[in-house]
């Protein structure tokens, strides 16, 4: 149907044009009745009614010129005076600057400079809290044959624990529950921590299988931290584990 | 400081046209981001750096004047009532506002645009509803996509165009709403920002950077002012800040709720449906509807006392208020229940005998305070608003003995009842219907427009009114 009215990536003006076209007016005469139509259609009483108020005030205009102290004199009625124009001046000149001013001042340091972060960032699914069961012939053919799946597992997830050290020290030492309202999800990991600049051994370890007593997965490894570094620390799903980046 | 409002609708022009011109010169992807907004200010810094600035300061001049024009119009107790709609309606535009601003600085993409993302999105973590942190999507250089850019470019467009949205609904309530500032303040604050942009351009910091953080940061403090406060208490309690301080102004109008007397009515038998209340209501509490009691009109008035602020600006409105009206009972089209036109018209003889051809001073309750006024030979009325008088009880006043009318309102463009003072002044120059009429010799009137501490300047100036009115005096005696 494309190739019809000729619509494709290749044509780019039509590619552009034609929802444009078809989609434009329908959009419009939604807007249009949405309320566009009171902004821009001035009913034509209310015209009528701006014209006579014209009128009115020129009427009233000459009356005025031609009978000079004739109307209520109104004390406000003031003439701008070189005073008026230096008071906008410093007016102007004192906005412009509060703007230029806080718009960049002051500064704001986030960080040292003999500093760096280590960012452990991560989402990784726990174990599952019980074990797959593999289904046998005859509980497959009890089920309806759209639901003949050969595992049945249930659904909720272990939390997960983590453990980094810094040059032996504990650093940080978490444990966060699976996402979702069955746990079945991953869990996750967002953490920052500012370190001095230097070289350190670090290690991380993790634990995703539920009550064991030790850690499924490690990494120790030693690195050289630079001011304002960034070294993110975080995990692989495709089975190489934690890296450091 | 009466134009705040309409100076940050006039700011938000701004920012949206030049925001048109600087997409024209923007690259929406990771590497082109900030490499054409680099271009904009260096190569052309004349144009596109200017109108990249202009984008930036009429932003800023935004925040401003919302804070602002807040704090006004709290101070002047101008968001209880009726006001409470564009009061609580307001309290979504400043959201709306910020959102904005700080979906412009990630399109930069350098240091500050990072410090912002990254901010942004581990402060919405701290709520713990998304199953994996969003600030993973800024974890390391290669996180980012092209595709992302131009998912960020949307959200400048629309939270803008939700902005509007939001911006109209704040005033969608107000009879006439002024959302355009003077043409004077219009040229100087367009000249203004101009200077600035040339004198101070808006300028980047060095290039995002995932595998640094940032050491020093040149904040624009109009917009980032709360991310120091996240980096020091945490996103949890800049939640607690940010929901509880919107909360507490969106509740503000009713702490207290403010009292106010019986609402007007209209009385069919005097209403002939002339329209002249329901265009000077300020806050378009009346309608005019189709007649129901049979009489020859097509039209009555209706009150819809939620919206009303009791101003009594339809009583001033109303031909048919007339103190020279020969009825028993003196009734008029549309009255306040609490001040009807009778207790009005007592109230203008009690002064004009308590100062027999002397100045009767007509004040508002929030303009100057004319029932402190302390001089021989004068006498004050005390309304709601000065425009409540009907301008046949000027005349009334005139033509019964008293020397002169001062008419003691709020500043201009500072009444209470936002046209006050508009409608009464007008209606002296007969600009307005009901008109003073022409048999009133205009000498003997005289306006005085000021706030409520300007004790002084009103005795003063009816101190002058009086040593007028005594030449005046003078004058026509000779003439006899």
């Amino acid at each position: 149907m494309f190739s019809l009215f000729n619509i494709s990536p290749d044509n780019m003006l039509w590619f552009y044009l034609a929802p444009v076209l078809f989609f434009g007016p329908v959009f419009f005469a939604v807007l249009w009745n949405f309320g566009l139509k009171n902004i821009f259609y001035t009913p034509p009483e209310y015209k009528e009614q701006r014209r006579l108020e014209r009128e009115h005030a020129d009427r009233i205009t000459k009356r005025r010129e031609s009978k000079a102290g004739y109307y209520a004199r109104a004390e406000h009625l003031a003439t701008a005076s070189s005073k008026h124009w230096v008071a906008q001046a410093v007016f102007y000149a004192a906005f412009a600057s509060i703007l230029g001013l806080y718009s960049a001042w002051p500064g704001y340091r986030y960080s040292e400079p003999d500093t760096a972060q280590i960012k452990l960032s991560l989402s990784h699914p726990g174990k599952r809290v019980e074990e797959c069961h593999t289904r046998t012939r005859e509980e497959l053919a009890k089920l309806a044959p759209n639901m003949r799946a050969k595992l049945e597992c249930a659904r909720e997830r272990w939390p997960i624990t983590i453990e980094l050290t810094l040059d032996g020290r504990v650093v940080f030492a978490g444990e966060a529950a699976a996402a979702g309202l069955h746990n079945d999800g991953s869990s996750s990991f967002y953490e920052k921590f500012r370190v001095p600049v230097g070289a350190h051994t670090l290690m991380v370890r993790m634990n995703d299988a539920g009550p064991i007593s030790d850690f499924t997965h490690k990494l120790s490894q030693a690195v050289e931290l630079t001011g304002a570094q960034n070294l993110v620390v975080g995990f692989n799903e495709d089975g190489s584990g934690f890296f450091v980046k | 400081m009466r134009q705040l409002g309409t100076v940050a609708f006039y700011f938000f022009w701004i920012a949206a046209a030049t925001g048109i011109i600087i997409y024209i010169f923007f690259e929406t992807s990771v590497n082109g981001a900030y490499r054409s907004v680099e271009y904009m200010s260096n190569d052309q810094w004349y144009f596109a750096g200017v109108m990249r600035s202009l984008h930036r300061y009429s932003s800023d001049g935004m925040v401003l004047m919302m804070a602002l024009h807040l704090i006004r119009e709290w101070s002047f107790d101008r968001y209880r009532g009726v006001r409470w709609y564009a009061w609580f309606t307001g309290v979504p535009v400043i959201w709306l506002l910020y959102a904005s601003g700080l979906s412009g600085y990630w399109l930069v993409w350098d240091e500050l645009a990072q410090y912002v993302a990254l901010g942004s999105m581990e402060w919405f973590d701290a709520l713990g509803i998304f199953g994996e942190p969003v600030a993973n999507n800024f974890l390391s250089q290669g996180s980012m996509t092209d595709r992302f850019f131009t998912l960020l470019v949307f959200i400048h467009i629309f939270v803008p165009l939700f902005l509007l949205f939001a911006m109209w609904i704040h005033v969608i309530r107000v009879s006439q709403p002024k959302i355009n500032p003077p043409r004077g303040v219009a040229i100087g604050l367009s000249a203004m920002l101009v200077v600035l942009s040339l004198i101070k351009p808006a300028i980047s910091h060095g290039p995002a950077d995932l595998s640094m953080i940032s050491q020093e940061l040149n904040l624009d403090w109009f917009f980032m002012l709360f991310y120091p406060v996240f980096d020091a208490w945490g996103g949890l309690a800049l939640w607690a800040l940010a929901i509880g301080g919107s909360l507490f102004l969106a509740v503000l109008p009713w702490l207290p709720p403010v009292k106010l007397p019986a609402a007007p009515v209209v009385a069919l038998d005097h209403c002939n449906g002339c329209g002249r209340c329901y265009a000077d209501c300020p806050y378009g509490a009346i309608t005019m509807m189709p007649r129901t009691d049979g009489l020859p009109y097509s039209q009555q008035a209706e009150v819809n006392a939620a919206n009303c602020t009791r101003c009594g600006i339809c009583v001033g409105a109303c031909p048919v208020a007339s103190p020279f009206r020969s009825v028993e009972e003196l009734v008029t089209g549309i009255d306040l229940p609490h001040l009807d036109i009778k207790r009005m018209r007592t109230l203008v003889d009690e002064a004009m005998a308590k100062a027999p051809g002397g100045v009767v001073v007509v004040g508002c309750e929030h303009g100057p305070k004319v029932q402190d006024l302390t001089l021989q030979g004068a006498a004050a009325v005390r309304l709601p608003c000065v425009s409540m008088l009907p301008p046949s009880f000027i005349d009334y006043m005139v033509d019964q003995g008293a020397g002169g009318v001062m008419i003691a309102g709020c500043p201009e463009c500072g009444c209470r009842f936002r046209y006050g003072v508009a409608w009464m002044q007008d209606r002296l120059d007969g600009r307005r219907d009901p008109y003073l009429r022409k048999r009133v010799p205009r000498e003997r009137v005289r306006t005085f427009w000021a706030s409520h501490i300007e004790a002084e300047e009103l005795q003063a100036a009816a101190v002058s009114f009086q040593d007028d009115l005594k030449a005046l005096n003078t004058e026509e005696a000779k003439d006899v």
